[in-house]
């Protein structure tokens, strides 16, 4: 049976992002002949017609309503809730993103539907899609479907494939009514790497003893950098006064779980584990290969970490340059 | 000022998952506040001790909660409400409609809650009981300042940093760096045991038989092949970094 | 007439002084009464020895050899003079009175002569430790009260050689030197001024002297001298028992609103003499590793700062005044709390905790008990201290985050860092050739192995643990551990103030003790044997309890185990509190190393009872160390001074506190940190 599929593409600093193409791409398999459809809020959205188009998308909303020049989850609720009716979506997809995390619940809430979120598979079973997904922080996963009206679902970013499928894309312009918003964005301030708070942090690059000096934390700051995360260290780097005590992260520093943690020079004290063993993926870089931060470390590379830090910093580089 | 947090029981963080007939096993498991909304209730007690209020806290769950609420009362809040319900089958939908049912014309001014659950990992309901209420949200907020009817918020946007203008009422998720929970007092159990915690039966709400119906099932709960151990990488130095980078892409996906 | 008008004058001063003396006493044992009662157990006699052997045998006071001799002077030449006294009094009166001892009096008069010399002596060489050697522990408060007690005690002794030189000359006697070197030489060198000016001077001096006398006696209760009054009973009455053992706090009353002390009022009447039985010495502060090392806690300091707050206070709510006469000591800088007289009303009093004494202060102790060692009049710093975290911990819920996520730790998992509890026998997995049974996997055991948690999760102290078994199975010791039945001691969570979740954890251990019918237990920490043994029994234990040098030292006398390879080492020993200070087991440690082939001991500056701690206990290995140098790594420096090949301690968490010390100072490779246990695991098999 076709369905027609709602993608709700999101750009971000200038760039769609990945998770957009990865749920156009997921729209292809589940249409099941039904027909896909984009949209896309913000002012300028139709600039990205043409990357839209390469993904499969036969059409692609925008709105050049003043209310959603700047993201607010109400407004973009508004337009979302009465877009779903107009193109008589039974599918609906967006990434599970801050605004994802926002807008799809209020929608879902608002059109009496329900909601699977933060999925990271999805596959059909006998005609039913069927979404996986996380719980207790990944230490499990349930297999969920609907049992009742519209299918919404937020998908994890970075876990589906994506498949180029050009396609002609139709530009459609719509006027979403929205009223009655009682809230302001009053700034909105871009962390530079070296500000991402340490408990927030999805990526955390700490220092222990190991980088021996304040200046052997520079490399970790470049790396933190092009990674987006925050730098952390060990209660020994900030007693040797490498770093200021805010970024110790441990039984008696800060507790952390990021998605990854890479832990260079740190030995791996008891103290020390108790504040970041719960982050998802855990790599180590130290010298000594005894060292018991290898025993919690998922990956482990035996080695300087002035050597290998920044050969981590040139290649992530590379890497996520060319994604 | 009324104020309400939205509140779940969870596992501790550091307990093991096991599986018993295909669901995840409730025995012999410390269960606590669910920390997200630990600082949710820590942030309603600093704007009690602030501004003055009247903080209540609901909860949808089996008897088994009562001990979350009463942890919560110890810390400062001055009622409970708590939703009885058993089954398992609910989803988000159905328990926003039944929170939505019970605090509706109530007149709170605040909601506060997790920005999600450390066991479902949904983090649906809170948003949509705003929605259903028609009031505007203020999802993972690091700071929370009110001054008479306006609220500044500052919230977490992937790292970066959001400030929000608000007037009262809304409802706000909690994210961490919010606070640091305090630990309950002793005279604050002790008061904690006398505080009421109103009890209603799900199927007592009036919500219409729609707002009942699930729209979502679970099939199945299953635990991921068992991790790993650790992998040291060997080889020459530049194979070595990588190959990192690979795994963590294209394996671990952390990046 | 003259002779009448000097009577009455001196009965006029006298009893203003009198009724001074008693007025003040009187106020500040009100203030005490302000406490709650105390009970104590009888026990007469041992508190008739220790005020013996404290207070006439100054014990304490010879921790400091000179200060110690000095004190011993002035307290028994005070004696002394106080008889003589009594002679010079009448002497005013009754021209040339000598008591009536006949041909004998000569020889009171010589005693009277060398004590009063020995007197200024004594106060001549106190003045000079105190502002010419400068010694540290004397700096500590630099008010005028203290040089006036120079100056007056100078005043006083020399006033009495004077006295009596000039009454030499008024009644125109030759100066005996033999009996009266003192005042005789005095005559001696004064006699050409004639009898008529002796006997001006007399009367001069004998006023000086009388005046000084009670203008002494009325600065005594109002200053630090007033231990001289209260030192005695406050060692009388101290708390009896095992040292540092805590006051239980009955949870059932339902009355209770307060727990812990949260106003000074709160305290019991015995804890509120400590502050009056202060002398200031300082010789606390000058052992504590929290001052030693730049943070706020001065246990000194402390206590003054609780007295001053206690006469304060105590003066509004008895509406009496505490400083007399007022316009003296009232108005001047001598007295902290002149401000109290304006201020009578308790609602402006400023708060215990906050205010007096603040939090940072409270927790910066590691309760080890150096500054109670130290305190020559008794006093008991850390049992406040803890009296004080009560209050916060369980009346406030106010603490450090640290304490906070211990605490919630503890609850939920029974370990400090919140780890599974599931996963507390995990340590056994790298002991696959030794036999650790756990409790329910044998029939009998003689010994029950509590491994703690320190010794479960933790990496480097596992090898203690797997060191010790391997003792345990070479001796043929019956032995068994709870495994995941095992919980937490509850003794870091007491010592931090929280009582409740100790009583909780001691009550869960107890009926798992009786359960499994444990006769014997045996701990590598000793903090958690010292609650086991002197502090569970009242909440009902009734178990041996042993730490396991005991055991080992009793194994190797009983030749179960013989340490015979060659150890080669020069080991700086540590003395952690709660084995020393707490228990008093110093020698035992030290006989298990020297029985050890090839093992040198070397004996750091501060050892035994002068031991510093390594800064763990009282909770602080929890809890951030923000303030001043880290206490760890000063004491590894005092070690390394000794130029040790390693350094050895009995408690996980000193050897934690050593060995990340030894790498603050990059000589983790050139001084290792060991366990006795291994150390003695290494003679036995390597």
């Amino acid at each position: 049976m076709s369905k027609n599929v709602l993608v709700v593409a999101e750009t971000k600093n200038g760039k769609l992002r990945n998770v957009s193409f990865e749920a156009l791409t997921i729209a292809q398999s589940v249409a099941d002949g039904g027909e896909v459809a984009a949209v896309l809020f913000g002012s300028g959205a139709a600039a990205y017609l043409e990357e839209i188009s390469r993904y499969g998308a036969a059409r692609l909303y925008v709105s050049d309503h003043e209310a959603l020049s700047t993201y607010t989850a109400e407004a973009y609720t508004q337009a979302l809730a009465s877009l779903i009716q107009e193109v008589q979506a039974d599918i609906i997809l967006m990434g599970n993103t801050a605004i994802g995390k926002e807008v799809a619940p209020r929608v879902a809430a608002r059109m009496g539907m329900g909601l699977i979120s933060d999925c990271t598979s999805v596959e059909t079973n006998e005609g039913n899609l069927v979404f996986t997904r996380p719980i207790y922080a990944g230490k499990a996963f349930e297999k969920k479907t609907f049992c009742k009206g519209k299918e919404f679902a937020t998908l994890r970013p970075n876990n589906f494939e994506k498949v180029i499928k050009p396609a002609q894309t139709e530009l459609v312009s719509f006027q979403p009514e929205i009223q009655d918003l009682r809230k302001i964005v009053k700034e909105i301030v871009k962390k530079t790497a070296g500000g991402v708070d340490l408990s927030e942090a999805k990526i955390i690059v700490s220092g222990g003893r190991g980088v021996k000096s304040a200046e052997g934390f520079q490399p970790l700051r470049e790396l933190a950098e092009v990674l987006g995360g925050a730098v952390g260290a060990s209660r020994g780097a900030c007693d040797a006064e490498y770093c200021d005590y805010s970024l110790q992260i441990g039984q008696t520093g800060k507790v952390v779980t990021p998605d990854l943690y890479i832990a260079c020079g740190i030995s791996g004290a008891i103290q020390h584990l108790a504040g970041m063993s719960s982050s998802k993926i855990i790599v180590a870089i130290n010298k000594d290969p005894e060292a018991p931060i290898f025993q919690v470390a998922d990956y482990g590379i035996v080695g300087d970490l002035f050597e290998v830090v920044p050969m981590l910093t040139k290649e992530f580089k590379k890497a996520l340059v060319t994604s | 000022m009324k104020i309400l947090v939205l509140l779940k029981q969870t596992f501790d963080t550091e307990e093991k998952i096991s599986l018993q007939n295909g669901k995840i096993n409730e025995q012999g498991v410390e269960f606590i506040i669910n920390p997200y909304d630990e600082y949710a209730v820590e942030e309603a007690m600093k704007l009690k001790e602030e501004l003055g209020a009247e903080v209540t806290i609901l909860t949808v769950g089996p008897s088994r909660t009562e001990s979350a609420l009463r942890t919560a009362l110890a810390m400062g809040a001055d009622k409970a409400l708590m939703i009885e319900y058993n089954g398992s089958e609910a989803d988000e939908y159905v328990i926003s409609n039944l929170i939505a049912a019970a605090i509706r014309n109530q007149g709170f001014d605040l909601i506060l809650g997790g920005y999600m659950a450390v066991d479902s990992g949904a983090g649906q309901i809170a948003i949509r009981v705003a929605e259903i209420l028609g009031i505007p949200q203020i999802a993972a907020i690091t700071k929370l300042s009110i001054v008479g009817r306006n609220a500044t918020a500052e919230r977490d946007v992937e790292g970066d940093l959001e400030t929000i203008e608000v007037e009262l009422p809304f409802l706000a998720t909690a994210q961490q760096g919010l606070n640091e929970p305090r630990y309950p007092s002793l005279p604050g159990i002790m008061k904690a045991k006398k505080k009421p915690i109103e009890k209603v039966l799900a199927d007592e709400l009036e919500i219409s038989n729609e707002e009942r119906s699930v729209r979502t099932e679970i099939l199945d709960q299953y635990l991921p092949p068992k991790k790993q151990a650790g992998q040291i990488l060997t080889g020459e130095m530049d194979h070595q970094v990588s190959e990192l980078v690979q795994l963590l892409r294209t394996k671990a996906k952390v990046i | 007439m003259l002779v009448f008008i000097n009577f009455i004058a001196f009965l006029t001063v006298m009893g203003y002084a009198v009724y001074l003396f008693t007025n003040l006493v009187y106020s500040r044992i009100l203030f005490i009464k302000l406490g709650k009662k105390s009970n104590l157990k009888e026990d007469t006699w041992k508190r008739v020895q220790e005020v013996l052997i404290n207070v006439f045998g100054q014990r304490k006071l010879f921790k400091d050899k000179k200060s110690g001799l000095m004190h011993l002077v002035l307290f028994y030449t005070f004696f002394i003079i106080q008889v003589g006294l009594i002679e010079l009094i009448i002497k005013g009166f009754i021209k040339g009175f000598e008591f009536p001892l006949g041909d004998e009096h000569k020889y009171f008069s010589l005693l009277q002569e060398w004590a009063t010399f020995l007197m200024l002596l004594a106060v001549v060489y106190g003045f000079y430790r105190r502002y010419g050697e400068k010694v540290k522990r004397l700096q500590l408060k630099r008010d005028g009260k203290a040089a006036f007690v120079y100056i007056a005690l100078g005043i006083l002794t020399s006033s009495i050689l004077l006295t009596l030189g000039f009454e030499k000359i008024m009644l125109e006697h030759e100066p005996n030197l033999a009996y009266a070197p003192f005042s005789g030489a005095i005559a001696l060198l004064f006699s050409s001024i004639g009898s008529t000016a002796g006997t001006v001077l007399f009367y001069i001096f004998w006023w000086v002297h009388m005046i000084t006398v009670f203008s002494f006696m009325v600065f005594v209760p109002q200053s630090k001298q007033a231990h001289e009054l209260f030192a005695m009973f406050n060692i009388f009455f101290k708390k009896s028992g095992p040292v540092g053992k805590l006051r239980k706090i009955d949870f059932e009353d339902e009355e209770v609103e307060e727990y812990g002390v949260g106003k000074i009022e709160s305290f019991t009447q015995r804890q509120l003499i400590d502050f009056y039985a202060c002398a200031e010495c300082g010789r606390c502060t000058n052992m504590c590793p929290a001052s030693v090392t730049g943070k706020t806690l001065s246990p000194m300091q402390l206590i003054v700062k609780m007295r001053d707050h206690l006469t304060e206070k105590g003066a509004a709510i008895t509406s009496r005044s505490p400083w007399m006469p007022s316009p003296i000591i009232g108005s001047s800088a001598l007295s902290p709390g002149a401000a109290a007289q304006e201020t009578a009303s308790t609602l402006e009093m400023p708060n215990l905790i906050g205010d007096v004494i603040t939090e940072e202060e409270l927790w910066a102790c590691t309760t080890c008990r150096n500054c109670e060692d130290q305190c020559p009049v008794g006093n008991e710093h850390v049992d406040k201290i803890i009296d004080l975290r009560r209050y916060l911990v369980m009346t406030e819920g106010s603490m450090p985050h640290e304490a906070t996520r211990y605490f919630q730790n503890i609850e939920r998992q029974s370990n400090p860092w919140g780890i599974n509890r599931k996963e507390r026998i995990k340590w056994r997995e790298e002991c696959d050739d030794l036999v650790v049974p756990t409790v329910n996997e044998v029939e009998e055991f003689d010994y029950l192995f509590w491994v703690g948690s320190m010794g479960s999760f933790d990496k480097r102290s596992q090898k203690i643990v797997q060191s010790f078994v391997k003792i345990m199975n070479a001796a043929g010791i019956r032995f068994a551990v709870l495994g995941n039945e095992e919980r937490n001691s509850g003794d870091t969570a007491r010592r931090m103030g929280n009582e409740f979740l100790f009583q909780q954890l001691c009550q869960e251990n107890i009926v798992n003790f009786q359960a499994l019918g444990v006769k014997k237990i045996v701990t590598i920490d000793p903090h958690a044997y010292n609650t086991f043994k002197h502090e569970y029994s009242e909440f009902g234990l009734e178990a041996e309890v042993y730490h396991h040098t005991e055991l080992i030292w009793k194994w190797i006398q009983e030749g179960r185990i013989r340490p015979k390879k060659e150890v080669k080492e020069s080991i700086a020993y540590h003395d952690s509190c709660y084995l020393g200070r707490y228990n008093n087991i110093f020698d035992i440690p030290r006989k298990i190393l020297t029985s050890i082939p090839g093992v040198k001991i070397l004996e750091i500056e501060r050892n035994k009872e002068d031991a510093m701690c390594c800064g763990a206990g009282g909770g602080m290995m929890w809890i951030e160390e923000t303030q001043g140098k880290r206490i760890n790594v000063e004491r590894v420096e005092q070690a390394l001074q000794l130029s040790p090949t390693m350094i050895g301690s009995n408690c996980p968490y000193c050897l934690t506190m050593m060995s990340d010390g030894t790498k603050a100072k990059e000589v983790e490779e050139q001084v290792k940190t060991m366990d006795i246990a291994e150390i003695v695991e290494k003679s036995l098999f390597h």
